[in-house]
């Protein structure tokens, strides 16, 4: 019950966030990319991977603002060469946002970035962990 | 998953070409073969990018035979379907194979590769009878 309700948060309102979010300043000029994105849970927490092709470490910001969205926003510093004869992706930064449920922990954010593959984890609140019940016999 | 992928330059364009006219290009649209790549020529070399966010350097082979350039590998997931609850899946993963016929006979044994950010760069210098040629003109 609780996994449903809170991925049916996430997808209700990523969207609205997403376009109000995007007038606000990017980390560059050139145009800003939505990253593919995984999010799964566990019994513990919910974690982020989104693909970063091109961001070193340092490049990538990570907060969660007091709306409880998680905002990503991260520098390419690969170049695309010159005379391109065939293009399937474009280069720029990347830029995206997620809506956080109220059981999650958001002091207790940590994430990892390597080889172009940020990972995001963010705990759950302890009384929104599941508890097993001891049945009396 | 498993993704095998053959199609000459030529074909990849054309394909691209539509794609671009049929406007799938638009902010955050990403085209799906796995890896993306961008392939740039100069009078000396090609180099080619292609896009390979978390996957290690030990898990891509790059080989070069015969003007065909094929890129193979395998990309995890980063996690184990059966225990964890997916909530969104936009990643893709999972063997991969991507061949390119190059256009121009490249010096295979000249061929170098980098791996940086989960980009990887290619560069394959073209063999001697490929690049351009300047003519001298006499002129009496």
């Amino acid at each position: 019950m609780e996994v449903k309700s809170m991925s049916n948060e996430l997808e209700k309102r990523e969207k609205k966030e997403v376009a109000s979010a995007t007038a606000e300043q990017m980390t560059g000029t050139s145009q800003s990319y939505l990253p593919d994105t995984d999010i799964y849970e566990t019994e513990n927490e919910l974690v982020f991977l989104l693909d970063l092709p091109g961001v070193g470490k340092g490049n990538a910001k990570i907060e969660v603002n007091e709306n409880n969205i998680l905002v990503v926003r991260a520098q390419n510093t690969h170049k695309n060469s010159e005379n391109l004869s065939l293009r399937q992706f474009p280069v720029g930064d990347y830029f995206r946002a997620f809506s956080l449920g109220d059981d999650l922990d958001k002091d207790k954010v940590s994430a990892n970035l390597e080889n172009g593959l940020l990972e995001i984890r963010i705990p759950k609140k302890e009384e929104a962990k599941p508890k097993r019940i001891a049945i009396n016999a | 998953m498993y993704w095998s992928y053959f199609p000459s330059l030529a074909m990849e364009q054309m394909e691209q070409n539509l794609k671009n006219l049929l406007g799938d290009w638009g902010l955050g649209e990403r085209t799906r073969s796995f890896p993306l790549v961008n392939l740039a020529e100069d009078d000396e070399q090609y180099i080619l990018a292609a896009e390979m966010p978390g996957i290690k350097k030990e898990q891509v082979k790059v080989t070069v035979r015969e003007g065909v350039l094929t890129l193979s590998g395998e990309r995890d997931a980063g996690f184990d379907e059966e225990k964890v609850t997916l909530i969104r899946e936009e990643r893709s993963y999972g063997k991969f194979e991507k061949a390119l016929r190059l256009p121009a006979k490249v010096d295979e044994n000249k061929v170098k590769a980098t791996f940086e950010n989960g980009i990887l760069t290619v560069v394959l210098p073209k063999a001697e009878e490929a690049k351009p040629k300047t003519i001298a003109i006499n002129v009496n």
